[in-house]
């Protein structure tokens, strides 16, 4: 306070940003070889992918508008890639990580149930989806607070959650995509998109089931279950960028 | 071997999802492509069905026409041209009066043969409505029933006009004269009423008289003059894809009403 009150706010905020730049510029320099390599390179890889598709949805984003949802999700992806790499790398904090995790899995689920419903074409079942998505947020606050009062394990209550609002609304639009004539569906950049979701959701779910049993019987080997989630990662955000390659224009 | 072992599971699981991966993008495109397939030839089977009934219905109409222009002619030019023959066969130039009589007579008679043919002709002929275009046509329509004194025509025009196709304005005109050709020959009617009307990029054809109408079930049931001049109306209505639709009682006239989407129209 005394700080602020002599050099103004402006020099104030100025010299506090020059220090945990430094800072984060010291701890960056000197970080153990052992944090870059700790998941074989895949966390890397797939923050390169998010990069990649960041500048795919920056020069094709604007030709495609059903796509604007994936583009703030990639933008989402990529503020969470430095959160995580500043957390974990330059100035370790599990809890900060932690905190900043359960909002973007709050994000993700919510971009990629919006984004599936706004593609399907019955509107009956659109509005139905949309409403029950209501149920998701009444959910997370249930579990917010069981977890905050009963310390109660969450990891099968996130594993339906999953389930409900994602896969089962890509499977709806799988199921629509045959009831209807969509000529060149390789040009369509929802299906694509809608692939990736589904394939990644699906092939984490068994890491997910596994985590447990690996982490209390095979712990040296967590970490290879953590690097394929980022593989699996990186293989959704490539599917994106086929996405934002794709020549059709309009989305829905 | 330790430090290569989680290295090498990591890549041969990549390398199995990946496959799996491109295992169902090939699978739900490939069953996809067939499904299209199977709904185009559908789409191709339907459109040839159409275009088949279509065909049907312009023959039936073309044969119906013929046959119009067959009873018209047999009716009226025929049977003038019969009594002109007749009065010249009996001619006798001896008779200076009565011979006068008989060529003055066979005179008219031929004048109104010309005159049949001639308004026979005009009301087969498009050029009116190329001229013109349909509310043209019906002015003069309309001006030809109230200089027979038989009848009260009505004639109004809502909304703003936008001219169809001339192929559409030529079936509706045609519809039109079908059902004023019935009005005149069967139901007894003393006003008719005409409106078209031009809202939400649909063309409304009205028409309606206060004759003794009919019982509709004969449209499902019968097969006469009445049927056979509807049947007409249906059918030149469905080659522009209008919606045709009748409505009669016993005693209470008849309304007939077509209705064609203006954007088809264009299309066509």
């Amino acid at each position: 306070m005394i700080f602020l009150l002599k050099k103004g706010f402006f020099n104030a905020s100025g010299d506090y940003l020059f220090h945990l730049l430094s800072q984060s510029f010291k701890s960056a320099i000197t970080v153990d070889a052992y944090y870059l390599s700790k998941y074989f390179f895949c966390d890397w890889i797939m923050i390169a992918s998010t990069f990649a598709a960041f500048v795919f949805s920056i020069k094709f984003g604007h030709q495609l508008n059903g796509l604007k949802l994936i583009t703030i999700y990639v933008v989402g992806s990529l503020v969470m890639d430095l959160i995580s790499i500043y957390c974990e790398i330059i100035s370790p904090n599990y809890r900060i990580e932690s905190f900043f995790m359960s909002l973007f899995f709050v994000f993700e689920i919510t971009i990629f149930f919006y984004y599936i419903s706004n593609n399907i074409k019955t509107a009956g079942i659109r509005q139905k989806l949309k409403i029950f998505f209501l149920t998701f947020f009444v959910v997370i606050l249930a579990l917010s607070l069981g977890h905050i009062l009963f310390a109660k394990s969450l990891k099968a209550w996130l594993m339906a959650m999953q389930f409900l609002y994602v896969i089962v609304p890509c499977l709806i639009y799988f199921i629509e995509l045959f009831r209807f004539y969509q000529p060149n569906l390789k040009e369509h950049p929802s299906f694509w998109v809608v692939t990736g979701i589904l394939f990644y959701y699906s092939s984490s779910l068994p890491l997910f089931i596994l985590g447990d049993y690996v982490f209390a019987n095979f712990h040296e080997y967590l970490n290879i279950l953590n690097a394929l989630n980022y593989v699996l990662y990186a293989i959704l955000f490539s599917l994106f960028i086929r996405a934002y390659l794709c020549k059709t224009k309009v989305q829905y | 071997m330790q430090n290569k072992s989680p290295i090498l599971i990591i890549i041969s699981s990549i390398v199995f999802l990946i496959l799996c991966l491109v295992g169902l993008i090939i699978t739900i495109l490939y069953l996809h492509q067939k499904k299209q397939i199977r709904f185009q030839q559908e789409i191709e089977k339907i459109r040839a069905n159409h275009e088949k009934e279509l065909f049907k219905a312009q023959l039936e109409i073309q044969e119906e026409t013929l046959q119009y222009i067959s009873r018209e002619i047999h009716d009226n030019v025929g049977q003038f041209l019969s009594l002109v023959k007749l009065n010249l066969n009996t001619l006798d130039f001896e008779d200076r009066i009565l011979a006068n009589d008989l060529v003055t007579h066979s005179s008219n008679l031929l004048t109104r043969a010309l005159e049949d043919l001639r308004d026979l002709s005009k009301s087969l002929s498009s050029e009116i409505i190329k001229n013109g275009g349909l509310q043209k046509a019906i002015e003069l329509q309309v001006s030809h029933l109230q200089k027979t004194g038989k009848f009260r025509v009505i004639y109004d025009v809502k909304g703003n006009y936008n001219y169809l196709s001339e192929q559409n304005e030529v079936i509706l005109f045609r519809i039109l004269q079908e059902a004023i050709n019935n009005i005149i020959r069967h139901s007894s009617a003393q006003e008719i009423i005409i409106l078209l009307s031009c809202i939400e990029n649909n063309i409304k054809m009205y028409i309606q008289d206060n004759g003794k109408g009919f019982d509709t079930s004969v449209l499902v049931n019968g097969k006469n003059h009445v049927t056979s001049g509807i049947n007409n109306m249906v059918k030149r209505a469905k080659l522009i894809n209008a919606d045709f639709a009748i409505e009669s009682n016993p005693g209470q006239g008849t309304k007939i009403t077509v209705t064609t989407p203006l954007l088809e129209s264009w299309e066509q």
